[in-house]
């Protein structure tokens, strides 16, 4: 089904998604008319079961879509929602239609079945139609909410002007409450963002890259085109390096992540696509010069995004530092194993 | 773009069970080998340990059953070098031969070199080096001057090689020399196969910067070849060692280098590290693991019969980088001594990575000419 999936992606991409339309949508909400072209391709509800009216694909399956979807910098939370539809399903809720979010720190209370708290820095809060959430309880529920409970919207938008709204509840009424599935652990949420902005990060990288590559073809100076120096080329390898690492470990948490998120090659792929975020950006904005600042050039929707999205979900320092601990708690005798078996956190 | 072609490739299940017997053999043999020792890495020369290894058929494994080989898929050999690179065993006496020269006579020695060298190889009783970098030709392999004339029987050879790892323990190499002129810069060089025992050649080693002996300069004055010296056809040298050197840069050799620093340093920390400590250990290991994944990307593409050689490129120069990092970063993350003799097994192996990571880089390809190949790949050149 990755072939499907990637063909279609890339067409819906290619038809809809412009320049404009992404930087219209910083300044405005879920445009719904965009929203529906992927959801009646089936492209948010990929990975939700057969049962539940979607198409019970991998996560593999699905890695090169949201690549792309990074790619194109889609000002949509479509990345969000494959997740939070495959959460549902599996959980045994049935999937809503429209844009489901969900927040990764927060949890709500929930008294008499009636659900209280605060969620921030929520992608799409304010506008999304559902929003999925765990409680606070020992041991918490998947809750799901509908757009409509929400009682107070605090406006947030992150460095790329992506909404990540502040949602507060007070005694809302939510459309299902679930106990976790016994193969979701309690961090689902943050790792499930994490392996998406890894996948929109990989593409991001690939698309600065790519604009890199064309302007330094284009660029004449001192009588050639800059691509031509090699101080310039060999910048530009550093980039397609990083890119090849975020790909590679994307590739490989995507992979590994079938009933249960694959824990370690999350943190791998979040660490890795993260650092490339930021030597991509740096050594693609030199590059470009001047002209790569202004913001009439597109450069800035793809770097602005990686800036953001490396922070999410766990930054490089989050996530290595989880890494680093359990392979220093396993000890040497351990660590080459668990390189190959990708098991160091448990 | 190359970059996707990182697609995940996992090592198959049947590739995977040899491993448990390469840890039961590492276990068996080198139990009692020291970490200063490990930490040579594919460096680290025992023809003895080659020997074993070959006993066990773990030499020349993707070579055809009829040389001695075991017909192993890529995979199979793959799992048994990265066992042995993880452990720091000494591998270097075979190396050679079993990542390249075994490969390079399959695919363009005639039927009696196949018949004299393959099975040989694979025993682990007959190592190879390779003569490729000259004392004007490094990084400009297509300048080089080392030339053989035709003769009545055979050829005859005058000229020098230099960097020539291991030439001073090795039956053979394998070297790239000019046969003849040609309008072309990549013409008229070939491939010859080099029993360094003829008379008229001399092999003085090099000491590096740390007094070890690896690498030779070999020096050739008239030594005279038989006709069934040269390796594949006459003038198509360039193309050969060019396939040659695709082998070279995206095998797991290119990233486990300082494997063996990990281990002491991982100790010397202990099981509560500070916070810098854990975030540095955990990217390191970020980076081990993918480049790990990509490595095994460049394989199942070479398995398929594509072309990877910008992939690989990209493989071991971030590979490299990373093995260079490790001791840079572990110097950082406790404060101790590096030694060069006494001190503690975690100063001594700082000490000798640190002092060998230089090499990292300029073997295989020096940064400079991967990133060339890379901005190539991308459309820059």
């Amino acid at each position: 089904m990755r072939e499907l999936f990637d063909r279609t992606v890339l067409q819906i991409l290619n038809d809809h998604i412009s320049t404009e339309a992404v930087l219209a949508a910083e300044t405005s909400d879920i445009s719904t008319a965009l929203w529906q072209v992927f959801e009646d391709n089936g492209v948010t509800m990929a990975l939700a079961s057969e049962e539940h009216g979607g198409s019970g694909a991998r996560w593999f399956d699905i890695c090169g879509g949201i690549i792309a979807c990074g790619n194109y910098s889609v000002p949509l939370p479509v990345a969000e929602t494959v997740f939070a539809n495959w959460l549902l399903s599996k959980s045994g809720i049935q999937p809503p239609e429209g844009p489901v979010v969900f927040a990764e720190s927060d949890r709500l209370t929930i008294d008499s079945g009636k659900v209280s708290g605060r969620l921030s820095d929520v992608p799409w809060g304010g506008s999304a139609g559902h929003i999925v959430a765990l409680t606070n309880d020992a041991t918490p529920a998947l809750v799901l909410l509908s757009g409509g409970e929400v009682q107070s919207i605090e406006k947030t938008r992150n460095t790329a002007a992506e909404p990540r709204d502040m949602l507060t509840f007070d005694n809302a009424c939510p459309i299902a409450v679930v106990p976790l599935s016994s193969s979701v652990t309690t961090d689902v949420l943050r790792m499930g963002g994490a392996l998406i902005r890894s996948a929109q990060m990989a593409g991001s990288v690939e698309r600065v890259l790519q604009m890199a590559v064309d302007y330094a073809n284009e660029r004449v100076q001192f009588g050639k085109p800059i691509g031509k120096f090699q101080a310039v080329q060999h910048q530009m390898a550093l980039v397609a390096e990083q890119a090849s690492l975020a790909r590679s470990a994307t590739e490989t948490a995507f992979s590994l992540s079938e009933q249960a998120l694959d824990v370690t090659s999350i943190a791998v792929a979040k660490i890795c696509a993260s650092e490339a975020a930021t030597a991509a950006a740096n050594i693609t904005h030199g590059v470009h010069g001047a002209i790569g600042f202004t913001h009439e050039y597109p450069l800035h929707i793809a770097t602005r995004r990686l800036w953001s999205w490396r922070s999410e979900f766990g930054s490089v320092t989050y996530w290595s530092t989880l890494l680093g601990q359990q392979v220093c708690r396993q000890g040497s005798q351990d660590y080459w194993a668990s390189i190959v078996n990708g098991d160091t956190i448990r | 773009m190359f970059v996707e072609q990182f697609r995940y490739s996992p090592i198959p299940s049947d590739a995977q069970s040899i491993r448990s017997e390469v840890r039961d053999f590492i276990k068996e043999n080198l139990s009692h080998f020291p970490m200063q020792k490990r930490a040579d890495s594919w460096m680290g020369f025992d023809s003895e340990f080659s020997q074993k290894l070959g006993q066990r058929g773990w030499i020349g494994m993707a070579l055809p059953k009829q040389y001695g080989g075991s017909d192993s898929g890529a995979f199979t050999r793959y799992v048994v070098i990265e066992e042995l690179l993880a452990a720091g065993a000494p591998v270097s006496a075979h190396w050679f031969s079993d990542r390249q020269s075994g490969f390079q006579i399959l695919q363009y020695g005639q039927q009696s070199q196949k018949d004299a060298f393959l099975p040989a190889i694979c025993r682990g009783e007959c190592f190879f080096c390779i003569g490729m970098s000259e004392p004007g030709s490094g990084s400009d392999l297509a300048s080089i001057k080392t030339r053989a004339e035709k003769t009545a029987n055979g050829w005859v050879v005058n000229g020098q090689k230099v960097w020539t790892t291991n030439a001073h323990r090795s039956h053979y190499m394998i070297a790239l020399v000019r046969t003849g002129s040609s309008e072309s810069r990549h013409g008229g060089m070939s491939q010859f196969i080099i029993d360094l025992t003829l008379p008229g050649i001399t092999i003085r080693p090099i000491k590096d910067l740390t007094g070890s002996e690896h690498f030779n300069e070999v020096f050739f004055d008239n030594v005279e070849l038989t006709e069934d010296a040269l390796l594949g056809d006459e003038g198509n040298g360039w193309n050969q060692v060019t396939g040659e050197l695709a082998m070279e840069r995206s095998g797991p050799e290119r990233f486990l280098s300082s494997m063996t620093l990990m281990y002491t340093l991982i100790d010397a920390i202990g099981p509560t590290p500070d916070a810098f400590q854990a975030r540095e250990v955990g990217r390191i290991s970020a980076r081990l693991m993918t480049l790990r994944q990509m490595s095994l990307s460049v394989t199942q593409l070479l398995e398929n019969g594509d072309n990877p050689s910008v992939a690989a490129s990209c493989v071991k120069d971030l590979g490299s980088v990373l093995e260079q990092d490790i001791p840079e970063i572990a110097q950082q993350l406790c404060d101790m001594l590096p030694t060069s003799s006494g001190g503690g097994e975690h100063a001594l192996v700082l000490s000798h990575l640190m002092q060998q990571a230089p090499s990292f880089s300029l073997r295989g390809g020096t940064r400079e000419i991967l990133r060339g190949i890379i901005a190539r790949g991308l459309g820059l050149r």
